[in-house]
This record gives structure tokens, C-alpha cells and sequence, in this order.
């Protein structure tokens, strides 16, 4: 099962993390990832600056919005699950 | 064990009275509460100073150690006279609780208090005394966890006369109505409250006199102590973290990286509840062993509304987000001890963050103070 963890603390919360959780949550739907992806919330991954902040697996990665975030889970995801996109 | 009395009072105006012709003050301090119901002659502005000025004199001066004989004589010698019916007269109910819980309540032309046990309803022995002309009745008895005692005007007992009922809602009649109340496991307030209602709608809308209500119950202190920030110097973590393990009561955790350390600390995994979120407010998370959990300056910040939209505690019991229940929980406690830590938060360095959030440790003391307006003992450790 990989993990997919959305910080919610402050400052990810007000640079839009509900709409980062969202948009995972619909790419889950649409890629029917749901018995091999969990997405869970987490308070603090210590990237305050950089938000919002998203952990695959054991990976970190900032500065994600929910723009950015489809390309990010068609790589990452994928990678992570199959070892190739 | 600390005994917290739990104060709710409620009042109606006669009809067409700006002011209420009663007066109720409550004095607390470490040595006794005091508690005086005063019900001026007439209605109105002139009732409302006979009272006010009653209840003031009386409270100040029991609370700086007067005798009652004391009170009374100076209330007799130093309250305006009324022109019309040369009488300068106010009615006064008094309770006087000292912390080991020994208690002394005086009466004088009031209606009589109600005292009860849990949902029973019992019978208060008292002795009449006369003081300088006046007829006053005196008890002294002592509250424990569980007592209740409801003080009153006249107006409560004459609800609905010349209206549903010839002869007003009665003696026999509210007693058995706070005694129906009392079985409920309401907070003072809303007790108090819900007879005003009664009342209210016993007169029509239209109170025929003033009403008041004050409905003191004694409990045990409900405590709640909540960690908010990492300390300014990481090798105190640990020592926060115990001290918050330790203490009785309800625990409570604000802020992302502060229950990170708890997690830490305690060697507890952490879960995000993201069913908990609303627009404005972050999600809540669950530590084991924590009672709430809660995201920081956010949530901090929104919890301040709530309490200074004076929410009442009954509405926000049903509250899932993470500031309507940190509100609550502080609502439902009696001594309160937040241990602030002065870590720089990494956060607010985001320059969309609000200000109101930034300045989180002036928020947290703007919500003690607050709370400390409610009557609850409040305390603030910085570290």
C-alpha cells in the first residue's frame, strides 16, 4: 500500500491544502487507485516555508498546488507503484 | 478537593422597563464568593439603583469580613429615600460560600431560596432574626459536590397572575419545576435560563415584574490543561510533554509541530481526522491519551470568536471542527492552565499568513482573559 500524506498544519492549511487533499482524492477516483493508494492528512512534515507539502511513500516534496499536483502524482505514483510512469 | 461553583443567572424586565428593577452581583475571590439577589421597590430606573446599590454595599462588605448586622444597618441608613412612598427599601437574597464549601445564606423579604441534592429537592433549616426592625432568615449549612441552590425574586413566583393563573405560577408549582430541572444535568446557565423562558411565557411575553434567576450549583473543579507551541529550547520538550501527561483533566494539543513532539515524545502515532475540517478551520487529529488535538494559530484564533460570540456551550457540543470543539472544551472546564511554548513557528513566515494568526500567544491571552470574565480560574505558563 503507498501512502500518500497531505500537510494540514497552519501554513499548508491556508496555502490550500483541502484543495491538494481534493484533487489526489479525485485522481485516486479516476486512476481507480483506491486498494493501493491511502491519502491520510498529517500535521507538520517541518516544510512550514515551502508549503503546501506532500509525502509519497518516503519522499517529500513543497511547493505543491493543486495545479501542479497532477503532473507530480502521474510521476511520482506511478513510479512508486510500478517502478516506471 | 477544589469545590467550583458553577453561576448562571437570567433575567426578564417588566414590560416597557428598560432596566431590571433586580440586581444580582457575584464577588469571588480566594477567600469566599458572595452572591447577592437584590429586588428593588417598584420597577425601573429607581428600583434598579435601590437594588444595584444593595447589592454592591452588600457584597463588598460581607466580602471584606462585615457582619450581616453591619450590612443591614448601613443599607438602612444610606439608601435613598423614595419621594412618593418615603421608603427606601430593597429586598435581598445573600450566599456566601467559603472554599471548604461551609456556606451561609441570608434572606430578607425575598422569596425563599431552593436548595437541593442532585434531583431531590430538600429543605433548608432556617432561623429568623431580627435586625434593627428587620425580620431577616438565616442559614448555615454546608455544599458539596452536587448541592444546588436556586435564589429568586418575587417576579418568578407571580408568573402568570391576573393572566392563565389567578394567583401566579407559585411556590409549590416552580418548585417542582426546578426540581424536574435538576434531574436534566443542565449547566447553571441554561438552568437559569430555562425558568426565565417559563416564566416569560407564563406572563405572555408581557412579565408583569422583574424576574430574576440565580442558580448556583456546587461540583468538582473540572480541569483542562493545553499545550500550545513546542518550547523555545528543544531539551525542554520531553519536560512539557510529562508535565502535560501528568496533569488531571482534559488534555489538549494545538499545533502541527507541538503534536508532532507529543508523538514523539510518547512514542504515539498521530492520525489526521480529515473529516473534521471545515473551510476556515484545519482538520483535528488524534494522539492517544490526548483529548483534542487540534492545528495552532488557525484554530486558536477561530476558537476567540466563538467564545466572544458568547457561544453558548449547548451549541457548540455538537461542533466537529477543530475550533468549535477547543471552544467548547474550554467552556466545559473550570480551571484552565495553558503552558504556552515561545518556539519561533516556521509558519506564520508565509506571507499570506493572517496577522490575527500570527499573533497566536496574544490570542491565547486574550482567550484567558475571556474565560477568566466567565469565572473560570485561568493560568498561563510560558516556557
Amino acid at each position: 500500500m503507498l501512502v500518500i500524506q497531505v500537510c494540514v498544519g497552519s501554513s499548508c492549511f491556508l496555502r490550500g491544502s483541502k484543495n491538494v487533499i481534493a484533487e489526489i482524492e479525485n485522481l485516486i477516483d479516476h486512476y481507480r487507485l483506491d486498494d493501493v493508494v491511502t491519502l491520510k492528512g498529517i500535521f507538520c512534515l517541518e516544510c512550514c516555508s515551502d508549503g503546501v507539502t506532500v509525502m509519497i511513500g518516503k519522499k517529500v516534496f513543497t511547493k505543491v498546488t493543486k495545479e501542479n499536483v497532477v503532473g507530480l502524482f502521474e510521476n511520482e505514483v506511478f513510479t512508486a507503484l510500478y517502478g516506471k510512469k | 478537593m477544589s469545590l467550583y461553583l458553577d453561576i448562571g443567572i437570567s433575567q426578564l424586565n417588566k414590560k416597557g422597563e428598560e432596566l431590571c428593577g433586580d440586581s444580582i452581583e457575584v464577588l469571588q475571590s480566594p477567600d469566599s464568593s458572595v452572591i447577592v439577589l437584590a429586588d428593588g421597590l417598584a420597577s425601573g430606573v429607581k428600583a434598579n439603583i435601590l437594588s444595584r446599590i444593595t447589592a454592591k454595599t452588600a457584597a463588598t462588605m460581607l466580602k471584606m469580613g462585615s457582619h450581616i448586622g453591619e450590612v443591614i444597618e448601613t443599607m438602612a441608613n444610606t439608601l435613598p429615600v423614595d419621594k412618593v412612598r418615603n421608603l427606601a427599601y430593597s429586598t435581598f437574597t445573600i450566599l456566601q460560600v467559603f472554599p471548604d464549601g461551609h456556606s451561609y445564606l441570608v434572606e430578607f423579604d425575598n422569596p425563599e431560596s431552593y436548595f437541593g441534592y442532585r434531583d431531590t429537592l430538600q429543605c433548608l433549616r432556617r432561623i429568623t432574626r431580627n435586625i434593627g426592625g428587620k425580620e431577616i432568615k438565616e442559614a448555615h449549612f454546608t455544599l458539596k459536590a452536587g448541592h444546588w441552590l436556586v435564589m429568586l425574586s418575587d417576579g418568578v413566583l407571580h408568573a402568570g397572575m391576573g393572566g392563565i393563573w389567578n394567583f401566579g405560577w407559585g411556590e409549590v408549582q416552580v418548585g417542582r419545576y426546578i426540581k424536574k430541572l435538576a434531574s436534566l444535568g443542565y449547566e447553571a446557565v441554561d438552568w437559569a435560563t430555562d425558568i426565565t423562558t417559563q416564566c416569560n411565557l407564563l406572563y405572555g411575553g408581557k412579565p408583569g415584574d422583574d424576574v430574576s434567576i440565580v442558580v448556583v450549583k456546587a461540583r468538582k473543579a473540572r480541569k483542562l490543561t493545553a499545550l500550545i507551541g513546542p518550547p523555545r529550547e528543544p531539551e525542554k520538550d520531553t519536560c512539557a510533554v510529562e508535565k502535560l501527561v501528568r496533569a488531571a483533566g482534559v488534555k489538549v494539543v494545538c499545533g502541527g509541530s507541538t503534536s508532532l513532539m507529543v508523538s514523539r515524545i510518547l512514542n504515539r502515532e498521530i492520525a489526521v481526522d480529515l473529516e473534521s475540517d471545515s473551510s476556515t478551520v484545519p482538520p483535528t487529529g488524534i494522539i492517544e491519551g490526548i483529548d483534542l488535538v487540534t492545528e495552532g494559530a488557525i484554530t486558536i484564533y477561530y476558537a476567540l470568536q466563538h467564545l466572544r460570540d458568547k457561544c453558548k456551550l449547548r451549541d457548540l457540543e455538537t461542533a466537529k471542527d477543530g475550533a468549535g470543539r477547543l471552544a467548547a472544551a474550554l467552556l466545559r472546564a473550570d480551571e484552565i492552565h495553558f503552558m504556552v511554548g515561545l518556539a519561533i513557528n516556521q509558519a506564520v513566515h508565509y506571507p499570506g499568513f493572517p496577522i490575527s494568526c500570527v499573533i497566536k500567544n496574544q490570542t491565547v491571552r486574550d482567550i484567558a482573559e475571556v474565560l477568566s470574565s466567565l469565572g473560570k480560574k485561568t493560568t498561563i505558563e510560558y516556557f
